[in-house]
């Protein structure tokens, strides 16, 4: 009776020990849940620093009260407002999970969030920055063109053997100018398209931010009434900047020109 | 006594010059020169005098170095090579700004376009059912890149 006592409490302890490990894991988390946790909290880091800059590329356009999309920009300082709560909210969650499910869950949601509507708001906001900066080079760039047209007026009265080539660079610099001016028209009317059909209030920051997928469906709507192709918006900006490095591109082969007059 | 000083006090009331002395002197009072007030502060006239002398030189010095200056910059801007559109040091400058400019807005479009996509794929990769390896370095390389690329942007 006592060998047998002995016997079942050396397999108790046995099969105790033995077990305990899977108890021991069972309580870790597992590394495939950390490995999608890190990951996770990389993407927020990656978004909350698109955020500030997009915030940054917003505060730095010199747009006073009353000029012509001041308005547009307070907008969208709200909207961006709303999205990093929405990211604060996020982070939260990932730090309080507790399974890889409860991840993946999250990591579908924000990635239909951000494909639905932050991405489609970033390019607004990016488009928007290089509209109005763009507005502002082509300005400069339409002084300049002026000025260096009456300076070749000039020398051509005066009869410069160099008249021919300067008035070859002349034409360049005013062909990619026009080019330019006719891209950023394109382009500002899409973005005043775009505006005019969200002209309602923007999407408040409480409601981005209270609920997951209720807030991106607010913004969804919002988007969708003012449907814009954000690829085209850009590719008109860029052609408009390449066109104006052209146009200076010019205007230093004729001062270089001028120069050795 | 006191009669005779009575006396003779009384007759000092009757003394008069003499008709050739009285005529005399007064042809002399009117004939004598007369002696303005102004002429009585002569030294402060010549000073004053003095001072209008050299400030109207002073001015007229001014005023032709102000016409000399004049018809030297009318000289320059009228002149045929006065060429300020196509001033070299001017054009350099705002062609710099415009190009750094240029370069910030086109990195930023990159930036954002690298971002989205490295967001993209690792939420897929979390999403996925599959277990997944640390991608955290991946995505850590990434972030560097990115850096690197808002560094330029500030730059």
């Amino acid at each position: 009776m006592k060998q047998r006592f002995k016997l079942q409490l050396v397999t108790a302890i046995c099969f105790s020990l033995a077990i305990s490990p899977f108890f021991v894991l069972a309580a870790t988390p597992s590394k495939d849940f950390t490995n999608r946790q890190q990951s996770f909290h990389k993407v927020m880091e990656l978004s909350n620093a698109e955020i500030q800059n997009l915030n940054k590329s917003l505060d730095d356009l010199q747009l006073d009260g009353n000029s012509e999309y001041a308005q547009e920009k307070t907008k969208l300082s709200e909207i961006l407002s709303g999205f990093d709560a929405y990211n604060k909210e996020v982070s939260e969650k990932i730090s309080k999970a507790k399974s890889v499910a409860s991840l993946k869950t999250l990591a579908v949601e924000y990635k239909n969030w951000r494909e639905n509507t932050y991405n489609l708001q970033a390019q607004i906001i990016i488009n928007f920055s290089l509209l109005v900066q763009q507005r502002a080079m082509l300005d400069t760039a339409n002084d300049r063109l002026n000025k260096v047209q009456k300076d070749v007026e000039k020398l051509g009265n005066l009869g410069v053997d160099q008249i021919t080539q300067l008035n070859l660079l002349l034409d360049k610099s005013r062909q990619n100018l026009g080019d330019a001016n006719q891209s950023f028209e394109k382009a500002k009317t899409i973005i005043d398209d775009y505006f005019s059909a969200t002209s309602t209030p923007a999407t408040t920051t409480e409601e981005i931010a209270t609920s997951t997928a209720n807030a991106s469906s607010t913004i969804d709507v919002e988007i969708n009434e003012g449907q814009v192709d954000a690829s085209q918006l850009q590719l008109l900006l860029e052609d408009g900047f390449t066109k104006i490095k052209s146009a200076y591109e010019a205007f230093i082969e004729m001062s270089a020109v001028v120069k050795k007059l | 006594m006191m009669e005779n000083i009575e006396g003779k006090l009384k007759n000092l009331k009757t003394i008069k010059p003499g008709n050739d002395y009285s005529l005399k002197s007064l042809s002399l009072i009117v004939n004598s020169p007369r002696i303005s007030p102004i002429e009585a502060t002569s030294v402060w006239q010549k000073t004053l005098t003095g001072f209008r002398l050299s400030s109207g030189v002073v001015l007229a010095s001014a005023l032709v170095l102000v016409i000399f200056i004049s018809a030297l910059y009318l000289n320059t801007v009228i002149s045929p090579l006065f060429l300020p559109g196509l001033n070299d040091k001017n054009i350099s400058a705002e062609a710099d700004q415009i190009n750094q400019s240029i370069n910030i807005n086109l990195n930023e479009i990159k930036y954002h376009q690298m971002s989205q996509e490295i967001t993209k794929s690792t939420l897929e990769s979390i999403s996925k059912n599959n277990s997944i390896a640390n991608t955290t370095s991946t995505v850590s390389s990434s972030v560097e890149t990115i850096d690197q690329l808002l560094n330029d942007l500030v730059k």
